[in-house]
Order: structure tokens, then C-alpha cells, then sequence
């Protein structure tokens, strides 16, 4: 293949030389082509989760077209995505390693169809202008080849290839981390440095475009550097303003945990924002609730509660609160915990919140963060101080009290995560959360990924499902994130690649559509359809 | 609506690797920018999204085998494409067209890594890495 340059795709697009082509098409490219390894690794393997290939090679190619057919059929158009593929080994060591790495490889600013002065990812772009103007690969995406296959890459551990998102513990859901990196390259990601804050080449991305801090009441693309890097870690308030994810956020998040004072009076019924420990249990309704009492280990400075506790008939039974400072998260909870604490409170020393770090696998109680502002209310009204956990009426797990979701902005700023992605107090657990959870399932649903796009200007089919040129009527997608229609079309393919005749195909449709009916995912008619398509499209 | 119509007479992806070709644009050696592409590793257990940092010696295992970058080069080239590697390459790169348009490569430091690691109870947890952060700007939740 002869590669355009990108002069060459740039002279197509001010020219407008390309004709449109086929249908919207996430395109894989398998730069593993020959190798041996990677996509083309002949080992061979036993069907496993609905994907029926027979080597290694092909069940990595088979879950990643997957993938790929799953985001062709959620988004509009006549154009193709391209997208680089390869498994090859990355670093690895039996304890870490790389999984996968993705990106755009063009953006795009001042295009005709786009926001002014606002730069895009390459794939938007087309979808937006529905012309193929760039006849480069748009998207790099690669995996670790090495996982599963090299004793010595995270040991005991190997990808899990199947299609139906029963993943076995121990296992990375490859389908989904697919899913995952190419959607960053679709769309998901803003091109602003979380480091510096510095925009790219000058101009803010379509990204930026719909990110807000609530704080500092600004969309990021119009702060400067040093405002977009307070806002990168400004925890629980960079938000997504976008219309269409606001929207849909009440259909997919569960009600919100908020933390409020039950007493004394002067502070009952008043909220606070809180942090989650990384060590510990996590905190509920059931277990963070009660009385507060200021602890005191006897020193000149004794809230900090760096020894001891002396005030420990106090302390028993209650929830600790505890000043931040002076020596490890972990040993102050270890020194409530000690004298009988059911859970602690952690002020923080600082402006914000601090989110308690630390490795205590001996700590069986419940931690959270407060703000200093928090620290100073509580130890004023400390006489009586009750709190609690509950569950909200109206605020909803992973959005600010307006609904607007949360961006990942934790207060530890964690490079690769932060800012392009969902947060993780986001529950259910996202597609688009910074952590692969086994919970996801990509098959099915993608949350709220897709409205993300459709804020961003792609095009999604609203549409009903295809086999051939058999309507389903299966929604290709709804509103919430399911993709059952995209599903029906990901599927089609795979049952054309296991089977060997055209009965074979009808039973493998069948049986997949019948599947989603017996899990309630389509109703009997939709079931009938699909499998008169099947008959129709054999 | 669409459906797709994919030849599917091998099991091999829709399109055929690109023929090999370098043009020779570039080059890049990947132990130069090694340190700006080591970041954070921190992960988060799977079942009960807890941080877990990598130790000091798995960072140091993981940071001597490389960054990935040199096999990424490498696979690059086998399939004749190119990609700069920072943000100041990329803006050399930068075209501004007579509408206006104006088209940027991504640097490969701005691409997202995703890392995972084995924890002491034996989960995989996983986490990403962005390679454009050196190692002395990347902070781990604070202890203290």
C-alpha cells in the first residue's frame, strides 16, 4: 500500500478530492501481518466466551474486530476510521506491565463543520463532515502480546478473549479494554498536558470544549495553564457540561452516598464533601454512621493522633476525627482503631481535599477525607457532632448536585488517568472510568460513552439493527448506553466466521438472540425478528 | 442503520498490512526520551478499586525493561508510518490549509498507556500511564 503522506491527506481535505465512501467503518489494520506473533500467532486454543477461533491469533483478531464493529455500528456516517491494530509483547515483569497504549494519531482545528479555534480528534472530524478526507490511519491502538502467552508477564494472569463478558477472575476482559483504548481514540480524551496545562499547538480541544470546573466556574478551555492544572486535580468538581451525557446520567447512575452532619442542631442536615481512603473497607451507609469524637494521643499536638489514643473510652465505638500532618494516614487510623473506633474522619491540612494514601491491609475500618474547611465545623461543633451516610433523593452517584457527571480529577494527580475519563465514583462502574472492572461489560452497554461522543459533534445511528438487508428492529443503541442492535450486527459477523453453512449461521444468530431474550434484553418479538433476518441473511 | 459486509473468507482483519516502507523522516532513539516517558504506575484493585502503587522495585523492573516505545517505533516502521514523539515534533509538523483547517499529529507522549500489575493477594489491577509525565512531577496519593 502505497501511504499518503499527510500533505497529501491535507491537500484532500482543502480540495475535497475524496468521494465518501461505504458506511461508517472502524477499520482494523493488523500491522502484525507475517510475524507470527501478536494477531497472527498460531498457537492454538479452544473457542472460549462465544468467540470461536481456533488459534491465539484468532481469537485476538476476532474479539478486536469485535470491538471495532461495535463502535462501526453506534456511530453515523459514510466514512472509515482506520485504526492500527497490534498484539505484540510490551514491557512486562511477573508483578506489572504495559496492557495497551492508543491515541489519535491527527487532530484537526478550524475545519468547515467544526467549533471554531478548537481542535479535534482526526475521527470526529470525518464523522462530523462525513467525508473521508484523511486517508492515513487515524487511530494507533496496541496490546500486550506477551500477557498469558510469556510465563514471566504478569504472571498467573492472561487476557480473557470471549465475547460474552463472563470474565473469570484473574482474567483482563480484552474485548473491553479494546472497546476502552480505541474509544480515547475516537473521541474520549482532551489533548490539554495535565502536567503543565498547556493546550496543544495552541488550541483548546473539543474536549476541553464540554469540561467545566465548578470551582473556579470556567470550562477549561478558557482558563490559563496554571488554572487548568488546579483544575486537573480539583477532585469531584471538573464535570462534563455536554447535553446529551447530562441527560442521560439519571437513566445509568445509581443515587448519590452523601455524607451530612445528623448533629448537633447548629450543623444537622448540612453536607460535606468526602474522599475515600486507599486502604481499608469502603465506606456505607452501614458502617460510617454515629457520633464523632476529636481524638487525642496526649502530645503537644494531639489530633493528629501520631501515637496513642488517651481519650480511647471516648473513641470506642465512635468515629475519629483526625487532623491530617505529621506521620502516616495509616498509623493514625491503626491508633483509632486501636482504642475501638468504628471508622475515622481525616482533615485535611490544606485547601481542598486530600485522599488518604497508604498500604494497611491490617486496617478493617472505614476511612474518608474532609476538607480542612469540613475539619474546623466539626472540631467547632464537636459537642454532640453525629454524622452519617445515606443514600440521596436527588444527587446522583458520579455527577455534582446540577447532574453534570464527574471527569476524573483526583487530588493525587495520576498521569494517563486524570481529566480523560469518567471519575470513579461513578456507580455502576463506566466504560470509561481510568480502571478496567470486571463489572463492565462493552458487549452490551457503554454507558454513557456514546452521548460523550454525540456532545462532541459524531454522529450516533439511532437507528434500528441490519442483518444484510433485514431490518431487526432492534435499536442499535438507547438511550443509557445499551448497544443490544450494535451487538446483533458485532455478532452477525462472528456467526458467519464459526460457521461452516448457512444452517450453521441461522443457529448461531438463534441462539445468540435467544440468549438476549432469556436475559431480558429483547422482548420475544424483537427475538422472532432477529431470527427471521437470520433465515433471510443466511 | 448500516450493517457490514466485511469479506470474511479468512479469518484475517477487514484490510491488509500496508507494504513495509521507511521513509526515513525521522530518527528516533528510544533511550533519549526514556525518562519523559515513565510515569505514574499506580493501579486500582479490580473488586475494590483501592489504590495499590507498584514498590520501588517494581517500578525499577519495569522501568529497566523500557517503555514500550522502542517496540512501538518498530512497529511503526514495519508498517511505514510515522509519529512524532513530542509535542514541539508534532508542531513542526503542523498544517494550516488555505481554509484554514489546520491538521497536527498527536505526539506519542500524549497517547494513554494502561498498565497493570499483580497485587498481594494475586488480582490483576490496572491503571494508566500517560508517558508525558516524568517521573518527578508524577505524585502517588501522599502518605502523610
Amino acid at each position: 500500500m502505497n501511504k499518503p503522506t499527510l500533505g497529501l491527506l491535507a491537500a484532500a481535505l482543502s480540495l475535497g478530492l475524496l468521494s465518501n465512501a461505504a458506511a461508517i467503518e472502524v477499520q482494523l489494520f493488523n500491522f502484525d501481518t507475517g510475524t507470527g506473533l501478536g494477531l497472527d500467532d498460531p498457537t492454538p486454543r479452544a473457542p472460549v466466551g462465544g468467540n470461536p477461533g481456533q488459534t491465539l491469533g484468532q481469537q485476538r483478531q476476532i474479539a478486536y474486530q469485535y470491538a471495532a464493529d461495535l463502535w462501526s455500528a453506534v456511530l453515523d456516517g459514510d466514512v472509515p476510521v482506520r485504526v492500527i491494530a497490534s498484539t505484540q509483547p510490551l514491557p512486562c515483569t511477573p508483578t506489572s506491565g504495559t496492557l495497551a497504549q492508543a491515541g489519535t494519531r491527527f487532530t484537526i482545528a478550524n475545519f468547515p463543520g467544526g467549533l471554531a479555534n478548537t481542535r479535534y480528534h482526526i475521527a470526529i472530524a470525518k464523522g462530523i463532515l462525513n467525508q473521508d478526507f484523511a486517508t492515513d490511519y487515524d487511530i494507533l491502538t496496541r496490546f500486550n502480546g506477551a500477557v498469558g502467552v510469556d510465563p514471566n508477564c504478569l504472571t498467573g494472569s492472561d487476557w480473557y478473549y470471549g465475547l460474552d463478558g463472563a470474565t473469570p477472575p484473574g482474567r483482563i476482559n480484552f474485548l473491553n479494554v479494546v472497546m476502552h483504548e480505541i474509544a480515547h481514540g475516537l473521541g474520549f480524551s482532551g489533548f490539554e498536558n495535565v502536567s503543565t496545562g498547556a493546550l496543544s499547538g495552541g488550541i483548546p480541544s473539543i474536549y476541553a470544549t464540554h469540561a467545566f470546573d465548578n470551582t473556579q466556574q470556567k470550562q477549561v478551555r478558557d482558563m490559563t495553564n496554571a488554572e487548568r492544572v488546579a483544575s486537573f486535580v480539583n477532585d469531584g468538581n471538573l464535570v462534563w457540561t455536554g447535553s446529551n451525557v447530562t441527560a442521560q446520567a439519571g437513566l445509568l447512575l445509581d443515587n448519590a452516598i452523601v455524607f451530612q452532619a445528623t448533629a448537633p442542631a447548629a450543623i444537622a442536615g448540612n453536607t460535606y464533601a468526602t474522599v475515600p481512603a486507599g486502604f481499608g473497607p469502603a465506606a456505607t451507609p452501614d458502617n460510617f454512621k454515629g457520633a464523632v469524637v476529636v481524638a487525642d494521643d496526649g502530645s503537644a499536638s494531639p489530633t493528629l493522633a501520631c501515637g496513642s489514643l488517651v481519650n480511647g473510652s471516648a473513641i470506642a465505638g465512635n468515629i475519629a476525627l483526625i487532623d491530617r500532618g505529621a506521620c502516616p494516614f495509616v498509623d493514625k487510623v491503626r491508633n483509632a482503631q486501636a482504642a475501638g473506633a468504628t471508622g475515622v474522619l481525616i482533615a485535611n491540612n490544606a485547601a481542598g481535599l486530600q485522599a488518604p494514601g497508604g498500604e494497611g491491609p491490617d486496617i478493617v475500618i472505614p476511612t474518608l477525607g474532609i476538607s480542612l474547611d469540613t475539619g474546623d465545623v466539626f472540631k467547632a461543633n464537636s459537642d454532640g457532632l453525629a454524622v452519617s451516610l445515606s443514600i440521596s433523593d436527588t444527587q446522583l452517584q458520579g455527577a455534582d448536585p446540577t447532574g453534570r457527571v464527574q471527569l476524573y480529577a483526583p487530588s493525587a494527580r495520576a498521569p494517563g488517568s486524570t481529566y480523560s475519563h469518567f471519575d470513579t465514583r461513578f456507580s455502576p462502574n463506566a466504560l470509561m472510568e481510568p480502571f478496567n472492572t470486571a463489572s463492565v461489560q462493552a458487549n452490551l452497554n457503554v454507558d454513557l460513552t456514546a452521548a460523550l461522543f454525540e456532545d462532541e459533534g459524531w454522529p450516533l445511528d439511532k437507528g434500528t439493527a441490519f442483518l444484510g438487508h433485514c431490518d431487526t428492529g432492534v435499536a442499535v443503541q438507547e438511550e443509557g448506553g445499551l448497544i443490544i442492535g450494535a451487538t446483533l450486527v458485532a455478532q452477525d459477523r462472528v456467526c458467519r466466521l464459526a460457521a461452516s453453512n448457512p444452517g450453521q449461521y441461522v443457529s448461531c444468530v438463534t441462539e445468540f438472540a435467544e440468549r438476549l431474550r432469556d436475559g431480558g434484553v429483547i422482548p420475544q418479538a424483537a427475538f422472532r425478528r432477529v431470527n427471521a433476518c437470520a433465515v433471510q441473511n443466511r | 442503520m448500516k450493517a457490514l459486509f466485511c469479506p470474511l473468507v479468512t479469518l484475517a482483519l477487514c484490510a491488509a498490512m500496508p507494504a513495509i516502507a521507511d521513509d526515513g523522516k525521522r530518527s528516533t532513539n528510544p533511550t533519549e526520551s526514556a525518562s519523559a516517558l515513565t510515569g505514574m504506575r499506580a493501579g486500582i484493585d479490580r473488586n475494590t478499586g483501592r489504590f495499590r502503587e507498584l514498590t520501588p522495585a517494581e517500578q525499577q523492573e519495569l522501568d529497566a525493561r523500557g517503555n514500550g516505545r522502542g517496540e512501538l517505533m518498530a512497529l511503526l516502521k514495519r508498517g511505514g508510518v510515522t509519529q512524532p514523539e513530542t509535542a514541539a515534533e508534532a508542531e513542526a509538523e503542523r498544517i494550516i490549509l488555505p481554509n484554514g483547517a489546520e491538521i497536527m499529529p498527536l505526539p506519542l507522549e500524549l497517547m494513554v498507556s494502561l498498565e497493570a500489575h499483580v497485587d498481594a493477594d494475586g488480582n490483576v489491577v490496572t491503571g494508566h500511564n500517560d508517558a508525558s509525565i516524568d517521573r518527578t512531577t508524577s505524585k502517588e496519593l501522599p502518605h502523610e
